[in-house]
């Protein structure tokens, strides 16, 4: 940064408060030249509030400064000449991460095939991520991923994208959200650049973005995406989309778009089961140089269920603290540095909680749930709840049996082995606790 | 005789690692002065144990290194588009300041979603302050609830009795204002323990040691505060 921009700012700090200029000073970026100052601002409001209320004295102090009249401007933008995301309208960049390439991929070259860590929740997923990857364009397109937050649909995106890279370098290939697509259409037509925009998302080998939901209810951009998904398509040209629910299911999406999402087979990742958090703890430890001892895994995994950042968060926190005090990572020490994490998973969903949600599903009474009643409607769900209640809460067999009206621990027992067999034999009843489990981990 | 009348001037309040009382948070202090290692902590705890102090000691020092950084008081801009947010992910390091206020708030929740994908692939870093953890915070998109959790979360430990003297006199010391330990002991044992109320009494108390020329001690204080 400019050393001249640097000390303007002791000046200003003699009269504006830190926090000011914190919040508006210290974000601008400044580039001085033989034209003068010039200062960039991340966004309009910024650069409004900056104008208003400090470009005078900013004025001012540089004059002072230099003894002379200085030229100060400001804009929105950066000072870096390179900008560092890839779109469109720019397709010279390189982020730290970033896959080095012809083509300005956006890829993040660690999220590889290699280190996904595949379970039975999300096999399927990665088969068929990985077939892409052999034979992109060819079958199985779009290959549209679906699933609950924080299960690995981006990893999978972004190792579909490196290992394409990886076998034809000049593959034209970008990765991108979904509302970074809606923005960049949006100033693309503000610029009267909506032909370049089009040229560039219709000429790609390999599309991929990512949460597509946040489509919903952009009309205009869906669309522009309707083109572009019909074009690429047309060509061979591999589309891969992520998104939180089954094509069907997005609200605010046109039907021809929903029609669409579901050609190629729509694949769902569930959250990882027990061994599988394990290993992903494991592993993500072993990124760190750290051997997380198999019991402190078991531990972490067992109790934290619902998606795999939270495993990722507890471990850090663990990490950072066994940095921090110099300590192995035992499983006490573990207990005591999630303990607050854990009680909040503890009492996060409760059985009253799963009763609630499974009679709701069923649309029956809770009372009925509750009751020794033994036809198949009441029953069903009964043995749902039960299992669902030993898979996300920590009560025992015993516990869990009295707070459903005094049941014996057998019958918990018998529901949860039930539940597992009717999950493989009966489509419906596997659907129907996929859907509970995905409501009652948020 | 006229009384003394004061001057209205406060002193602009510093924020750095330096005055941060770390008792019991020395790992949090200890994690945002190496924030090069993390790209987001998350930090929690409740008012008045020093989250925007810590979050504006990250800016001064990330500032001194030459970064670009951004100290984002939401309890200020909540109310406003949060187009603010925009752009955002070219700056070296932003703090985000109470973001319980924009839990539920669809626009707020959203932009911050987008704002961290982008921080995250641009290799920049990210804090955020908060009364409350990830998952208790009430966040109604689940995509960027999960995000949230996947940080380093630390809790903050309110300070003790004794760091809270010893905040106190730092405090007055910086408002030109002798507080002894004994003093000290007694605001802390029988005023409000919030140190924002303890700011307000102590410039109160500031200002009636100047108007009436008196130095700080229990009687004036009891008599000045009708205790």
């Amino acid at each position: 940064m400019s050393s001249i921009w640097e000390s303007c700012i002791k000046h200003l700090e003699q009269d504006i408060p830190p926090q000011q200029i914190n919040t508006w000073i210290r974000p601008l970026q400044a580039q001085y030249s033989n034209d003068g100052l010039s200062l960039f601002a991340p966004n309009k409001f910024v650069l409004d509030w900056v104008i208003d209320n400090y470009k005078e004295k900013i004025s001012n102090i540089i004059n002072g400064l230099e003894k002379k009249d200085v030229r100060v401007s400001i804009a929105i933008g950066s000072s870096k000449t390179t900008h560092t995301r890839p779109s469109f309208n720019n397709q010279k960049t390189t982020t730290n991460k970033q896959t080095s390439a012809a083509f300005p991929s956006n890829l993040n070259s660690s999220f590889t095939f290699d280190n996904f860590v595949e379970g039975k929740s999300n096999a399927l997923a990665k088969a068929a991520a990985i077939q892409v990857s052999t034979n992109p364009g060819e079958a199985n397109n779009p290959l549209y991923l679906y699933g609950g937050v924080g299960l690995g649909k981006t990893h999978l995106m972004h190792a579909v994208g490196n290992s394409i890279l990886a076998n034809s370098p000049n593959a034209k290939i970008c990765f991108l959200s979904s509302e970074r697509f809606v923005s960049e259409m949006v100033s693309s037509l503000q610029k009267n650049k909506i032909n370049q925009f089009k040229n560039f998302y219709r000429s790609l080998d390999l599309l991929l973005i990512d949460d597509i939901q946040f489509f919903a209810k952009k009309e205009r951009s869906q669309e522009e995406f309707f083109h572009t998904f019909n074009t690429l398509i047309e060509n061979n040209k591999q589309i891969i989309l992520t998104c939180d629910c089954y094509p069907k299911e997005i609200n605010g999406l046109e039907d021809r778009l929903k029609s669409r999402f579901g050609w190629g087979l729509p694949i769902a990742i569930d959250p990882p089961d027990l061994e599988t958090r394990v290993a992903i703890l494991k592993n993500k430890a072993e990124l760190n140089n750290v051997d997380l001892p198999d019991e402190v895994a078991f531990f972490m995994g067992s109790r934290i269920k619902s998606n795999v950042r939270e495993l990722e968060g507890a471990l850090r926190r663990v990490l950072a603290n066994s940095n921090f005090t110099g300590k192995p990572i035992t499983l006490d020490f573990t207990k005591d540095a999630l303990r607050d994490l854990i009680s909040l998973q503890d009492k996060r969903v409760s059985i009253d909680n799963i009763q609630k949600t499974v009679s709701e599903y069923y649309k029956i009474r809770i009372a009925d749930l509750l009751s020794a009643k033994r036809t198949r409607a009441i029953a069903r769900p009964r043995q749902l709840a039960m299992a669902l209640a030993k898979e996300l809460t920590n009560y025992s067999l015993p516990e869990i049996g009295h707070q459903f009206g005094g049941k014996d621990h057998t019958t918990v027992l018998h529901a949860q082995r039930k539940i597992i067999e009717l999950r493989e034999s009966d489509q419906k009843i596997d659907e129907d606790y996929k859907n509970l489990l995905r409501t009652l981990s948020h | 005789m006229h009384p003394q009348i004061p001057l209205p001037f406060k002193p602009q309040d510093e924020y750095n690692f330096n005055n941060f009382i770390a008792t019991g948070n020395e790992l949090i202090v200890q994690s945002l002065n190496t924030i090069e290692n993390e790209f987001f902590i998350f930090l929690w705890g409740a008012s008045s144990t020093g989250k925007t102090h810590l979050l504006q000691a990250t800016c001064q020092q990330q500032a001194l290194q030459g970064k670009t950084v951004c100290y984002l008081p939401l309890i200020d801009l909540h109310t406003l588009s949060s187009d603010i947010l925009d752009g955002m992910d070219g700056i070296d390091t932003i703090c985000i300041d109470d973001i319980q206020l924009i839990s539920n708030k669809r626009d707020w929740e959203v932009s911050l979603f987008n704002l961290f994908n982008q921080i995250k692939q641009q290799g920049k870093h990210l804090v955020i302050s908060s009364t409350q953890s990830p998952q208790q915070l009430g966040i109604q998109l689940n995509d960027l609830k999960s995000r949230l959790s996947s940080g380093l979360a630390l809790n903050l430990t309110p300070l003790d009795d004794e760091s809270t003297v010893q905040v106190l006199q730092n405090r007055a010391l910086k408002l030109g204002l002798e507080l002894n330990q004994d003093t000290a002991s007694y605001m802390v044992n029988r005023l409000p323990r919030d140190l924002a109320s303890l700011w307000v009494l102590l410039e109160k108390l500031d200002k009636a040691c100047m108007t009436e020329q008196r130095k700080l001690t229990i009687p004036f204080l009891k008599n000045t505060l009708q205790l």
